[in-house]
């Protein structure tokens, strides 16, 4: 009898401990991996000049449950004092207080407040979605819609290889934003060299917490 | 070029300033000049190049993982 009621006690702990375990449905926190795993571009391509600015310098978190994806926020901090276009002196305008200021806003941010997914992250191929959030540069905060890919995969050595530690969240995808509606204005040196509409690509990939 | 002239007494060359030449000059270091300086303005960093590619070459690389079927779909936690 005292051996059935220990059976019937261990059984329920068990069972208990396995309701409480993150792998039913609790959601997922993920870590942006800012040491070569995410990538953002801007490229700007006016009639006289076609120039790419490029940083690798990216943080924040995604967290998502991916049985209810609808919930997902993030976080994105791009550091614009990396951005990187090959010729130092028009990295150096570019951070300039005619530009970026990036003395008075180092960082670009994205919020996401709201994504429409089509498909499960898991899959072959991950889902499309598109994100809705604030994106703040300069200091001015306006609301997006942004396309992306979203990509799970748990770890393996081929993630290993790469050297990653964990399961990975990898999302990418390309939108266009215009510099006139965060306040900057093409600088006249510049002229002709830059356009007003700045195509960004972005690639995160984030690490399971 | 019709101001650097033989003198036809002595036989030495000469140099003769005229309004055609300075413009010559103007015309072809004019030019010249803004070139150099743009170049020299607007010098590419090797090595960021370098990073920038490296960078790229990453992305291709996670690229080419997550578009490859996945044998464990489940969270690995």
């Amino acid at each position: 009898m005292v051996t059935f009621a220990r059976f019937v006690v261990s059984s329920l702990l068990v069972a208990i401990a396995a309701l409480w375990s993150p792998a039913w449905g609790s959601p997922m926190t993920f870590a942006i991996n800012s040491t070569g795993g995410s990538r953002v571009t801007f490229e700007s391509d006016a009639p006289v000049e076609n120039i790419v600015g490029v940083t690798t310098s990216v943080s924040g978190s995604f967290t998502t449950d991916f049985d209810e994806p609808k919930k997902s926020r993030a976080n994105v901090v791009v550091d614009l004092t990396t951005v990187k276009t090959g010729i130092d002196k028009r990295d150096a305008h570019m951070r300039s207080p005619d530009f970026l200021d990036t003395k008075k806003h180092p960082n670009a941010t994205f919020n996401l407040t709201k994504i429409d997914i089509k498909g499960d992250p898991r899959a072959n191929g991950g889902a499309k979605a598109v994100g809705t959030g604030s994106l703040t540069i300069k200091g001015v905060q306006r609301e997006i819609q942004v396309p992306v890919k979203v990509a799970f995969r748990a770890l393996d050595d081929q993630l290993k290889k790469l050297g990653f530690n964990g399961d990975v969240l990898r999302v990418t995808g390309d939108f266009d934003i215009q510099l006139s509606d965060y306040g900057i204005k093409v600088p006249g040196m510049l002229g002709q060299k830059v356009s007003n509409t700045i195509k960004l690509a972005v690639a995160l990939t984030a690490v399971a917490k | 070029v019709a101001a650097v002239l033989r003198d036809p007494q002595t036989g030495r060359w000469r140099w003769k300033p005229t309004l055609l030449t300075a413009g010559l000059i103007a015309v072809v270091l004019g030019p010249l000049s803004a070139y150099v300086g743009y170049r020299v303005l607007l010098r590419k960093n090797p090595e960021v190049i370098r990073e920038i590619e490296q960078s790229a070459q990453r992305q291709q690389e996670l690229d080419d993982l997550f578009a490859e079927p996945v044998t464990d779909a489940v969270p690995n936690r």
